[in-house]
């Protein structure tokens, strides 16, 4: 899911964010909607999710447009930022398999089943 | 939920097959894992958290946390077997669990851009460690115990990489031998965390490994809550 990649940097490197995704294959998840939990993904000062690299992560993948260009003030009661933010997060793409490719290197890390492997 | 449910419920989750005695794996008994999460759920609250589940083996830490109603856990191993085993175990509860292969102390040491949520501190500053805060709510982990040569400070590695990874004011739950509990309190110190013994536990290890000369032996292990400074 982009909640993980979000947080995933390439190991040993100071600007190895965000990962680039090459998928092969992907399926779509159906994820309990959580209002307050999804505000706080992007609750400043601690935000868990860099917004910046999100809408990065979503041009790459051709889903630019799906979420606002910044987070909207009063977030937290805006249910269709939340639901799309939501639905990006931990529904819209789940990798099965495909390669996570370091922006600075170039080193490549492969996703099979779903699983990741940064090592 | 009760805790007699969730042991119940945590034993159908499956240790992975072939522990590896250079990691030193030892799977968290389903009764141990239960009082963790309830001890965590009670102080810090599971539900509609970000968690991480550190050195998941076959993941019951992480599960037992979907279980109780965290909203997403991010279960790390180095062990690909391990994963595997992990896999088919989040495939039969159907929780919200995503698991990657990743060593835990590298995850920790990513230095990420400037407000980056893993907001790790700098992979050669130790010093600010903790100062940055991470995206986790709440951490747990069944580290190795760090006894072994080759496993020599991976239990300190893991309860620092822990407290990387947590937001201010999240907590690290961690077991450590009792025969640590003091370099344990000093470490976690360094690292930003308020730390104290939440359960004393006689964790049972069955003859696993070679080096196991007894068929089972009961080791004092300290049930530790380490909280990172809130702001």
């Amino acid at each position: 899911q982009l909640l993980t990649h979000n947080m995933l940097m390439a190991p040993g490197t100071k600007n190895g964010f965000p990962l680039a995704i090459e998928v092969e294959k992907m399926e779509t998840v159906e994820s309990e909607f959580r209002s307050e939990f999804t505000a706080r993904m992007v609750q400043k000062p601690v935000t868990q999710v860099e917004y910046g690299a999100l809408l990065q992560t979503l041009a790459g993948l051709g889903m630019d447009g799906t979420l606002p260009p910044a987070v909207p003030d009063s977030y937290e009661s805006n249910e269709e930022f939340l639901r799309a933010l939501h639905h990006v997060l931990m529904e819209a793409r789940r990798v099965i398999d495909g390669t996570l490719v370091c922006p600075e290197t170039g080193k490549r890390f492969p996703i099979k089943d779903g699983i990741p492997s940064m090592l | 939920m009760k805790l007699k449910q969730l042991v119940g419920e945590l034993q159908g989750v499956q240790s992975w097959r072939h522990p590896k005695s250079e990691l030193e794996q030892y799977p968290t008994p389903p009764d141990i894992a239960a009082h963790m999460l309830l001890a965590a759920d009670a102080e810090d609250g599971l539900e509609d958290a970000l968690v991480a589940d550190l050195g998941c083996g076959g993941g019951v830490l992480g599960i037992g946390a979907a279980l109780l109603g965290a909203a997403h856990v991010l279960a790390v191993d180095l062990d690909p077997a391990a994963l595997e085993v992990a896999a088919e175990n989040v495939e039969e509860f159907e929780v919200p669990v995503s698991l990657l292969g990743c060593d835990v102390v590298q995850l920790a040491m990513r230095s990420g851009p400037e407000g980056a949520p893993s907001g790790v501190a700098d992979a050669e500053g130790g010093a600010d460690a903790g100062a940055a805060g991470g995206a986790f709510d709440i951490v747990l982990m069944n580290p190795p115990f760090g006894t072994r040569n080759e496993s020599h400070g991976a239990d300190v590695a893991f309860l620092q990489a822990g407290l990387r990874l947590c937001r201010p004011g999240g907590a690290v739950y961690s077991l450590h031998k009792t025969s640590t509990r003091p370099f344990i309190a000093k470490k976690a110190a360094e690292a930003g965390g308020e730390a104290s013994v939440v359960a004393e536990l006689r964790f049972e290890i069955p003859r696993m490994y070679k080096h196991h000369r007894q068929p089972s032996k009961d080791v004092a292990v300290d049930f530790w809550r380490a909280a990172l400074a809130a702001g």
